[in-house]
């Protein structure tokens, strides 16, 4: 079981004066129980490629299959039933603050266990399952989504997610504008929620966050996979070409490279290795 | 003179939601502050109050000397200029030349003297070429230069940017963290207050203000305020790259002499 993207390609606009190609010819494979990177600068076809993972888009010609659902072009046969695949691939877009809308936090994010089919009770217990999750205690739950602070917000956003279970989770840029402990508390919730089983799909800017927590990345570049590999791999090589940032870490261990330290990168992945191997190094 | 006086401020939205409890600071003309906390520690209503946005505050706060009040308000606004943290929020020209104008127009500035006042700032923010662009053509970063712009066409002496780079993917954040750099060089009297958690931005600041429920927790050059290790982390912010790689090599028992205070120095020191 995985997601397969093979020979995807996706052009808004077809058929008229102006045509973009988002995608072209996209074939990759993320594998069940990854924490996979989608990188690239910005129009690079990110946003376009996770849209297809559950279906918003269709691609214009290829096949994309999550585990066993076909998400096809029209004129190919493809599977019309999209509940059980909204409720296996969660996606949660930039921002997802701005989607809040109920009256109470518990309503909000009980919403998508309803609309699944869940009793109100259950759906219920799903929402204060999943606001635990993100480190919402009791108190909120009858609060109103509109008078708490952003951070909070988004983590109901995020709450009225995983309330679904989601086998895959996509999040697009999930630590932007948050306080930096605020994002690396955000980065541990997904670390665990992969360790619990789930596979996470990360689209991101933030190049640290890649080398500190996935475990595969593929990089694009207009609407084509450029690269792809490890983290630790990728950023081993010059990944300016592709206007992405190194990693502090890396872009550090670099320049003592350049007056004759020795650093292994191989497990180069949060500060305290970069300074264990600045003091080996030296020897 | 000071730019800014803020004297025993306090505010509450609701009577049991104090979001500024007594705070009392001033900055001074010329230097670049950068304001931080994390989500929701008050920064934000602070900059409301500063903008004249919320008026019903306790304490006094004064601009160029002047009392902010109702009736000053339009004075006190004609010298400062602020940054919103969407790009998209606060584009409302139909062009780039025209959400220039916009301030511009609004103070009934001849037009003839207008269309040199636009060339002159999107030349400075770098936005020379796009200036019949539409906002649809323009990236996140390219957006906030073109506020910015607008905000300096109208000739502030003060300066807020309230978080205007959250938005930005990191090639959009440079580029307004170096307009910021090249614009100061040029006026040495501008005075900037960035609110931010950005803590990367913050070491390039003269000063920095830590903000904590409501209140002034630490408030120093980066150095001063950077070694305060714990008490930032309880308060959620992290450190910058450049302390937490100078924490983690101590942890190592290296020893690493004061006079290192940035990415630079501690590479220099390094390899000596």
């Amino acid at each position: 079981m995985s997601i397969r993207f093979e020979d995807v390609t996706y052009v808004y606009n077809p058929k008229t004066p102006e045509p973009v190609e988002a995608l072209h010819n996209i074939s990759l494979e993320i594998e069940e129980g990854s924490f996979t990177a989608l990188i690239g600068r910005t129009g690079c076809g990110k946003s376009t490629l996770v849209q297809h993972l559950n279906a918003l888009l269709h691609p214009t010609s290829g096949t994309v299959f999550i585990d066993t659902f076909v998400n096809a072009s029209q004129k190919k046969k493809r599977d019309k039933k999209l509940k059980p695949l909204r409720e296996k691939v969660g996606l949660v877009f930039q921002f997802p603050e701005y989607q809040l809308f109920e009256e109470t936090i518990e309503k909000d994010v009980a919403f998508g266990p309803k609309n699944f089919g869940d009793s109100d009770e259950v759906a219920l217990e799903k929402a204060h399952e999943a606001l635990q999750l993100v480190g919402l205690d009791e108190s909120f739950y009858k609060r109103s989504p509109f008078e708490i602070s952003g951070g909070e917000k988004r983590r109901v956003a995020l709450a009225g997610v995983l309330a679904m279970k989601p086998k895959y989770l996509v999040v697009d840029e999930p630590t932007a504008g948050l306080d930096p402990l605020g994002a690396k508390k955000l980065m541990e919730l997904f670390t665990k929620i992969h360790e619990a089983g789930s596979t996470i799909i990360l689209v991101t800017h933030d190049m640290d966050l890649v080398l500190g927590y996935c475990t595969d990345v593929f990089v694009l570049d207009h609407g084509k996979v450029a690269l792809k590999g490890k983290p630790n791999d990728l950023f081993g090589q010059d990944v300016s070409r592709f206007s992405l940032q190194t990693p502090a870490i890396f872009d550090f261990a670099f320049r003592l490279e350049k007056a004759g330290y020795k650093i292994d990168k191989n497990k180069l992945n949060r500060v305290e290795d970069l300074a264990k191997a600045i003091v080996e190094g030296r020897r | 003179m000071n730019v800014v006086e803020v004297k025993d401020l306090t505010y509450a939205y609701t009577e049991e939601k104090i979001v500024l409890n007594g705070v009392s600071f001033s900055l001074e003309e010329g230097k670049y502050y950068c304001l931080v906390g994390h989500n929701g520690s008050g920064k934000s209503t602070l900059a409301k109050c500063l903008m004249g946005l919320v008026l019903r505050f306790e304490g006094s706060i004064s601009l160029f000397g002047i009392p902010l009040s109702g009736k000053t308000l339009r004075e006190i606004r004609s010298h400062v200029g602020i940054v919103f943290q969407n790009p998209d929020n606060q584009f409302v020209g139909s062009t780039v030349a025209d959400d220039i104008a916009f301030g511009l127009e609004n103070k009934r500035v001849p037009h003839e003297q207008m269309q040199g006042i636009i060339e002159s700032f999107a030349e400075k923010t770098g936005m020379i070429e796009h200036l019949n662009h539409e906002p649809s053509a323009l990236s996140g970063g390219q957006k906030q230069r073109v506020a910015i712009a607008g905000v300096l066409a109208m000739g502030p002496d003060l300066v807020i940017l309230d978080e205007a780079t959250s938005m930005l993917d990191p090639k959009g954040k440079n580029e307004i963290l170096n307009l910021i750099h090249s614009l100061r060089k040029e006026n040495p009297k501008l005075t900037i207050l960035s609110i931010t958690h950005d803590v990367e931005e913050a070491t390039r600041a003269d000063e920095i203000i830590v903000f904590n429920k409501g209140k002034i927790i630490l408030k120093g050059k980066p150095e001063e305020v950077f070694v305060h290790r714990e008490e930032l982390a309880s308060i959620q912010l992290g450190l910058p790259f450049f302390y937490q790689l100078r924490f983690a090599l101590e942890e190592q028992g290296m020893q690493i002499p004061p006079s290192v205070k940035d990415l630079e120095s501690l590479e220099a020191y390094l390899c000596r």
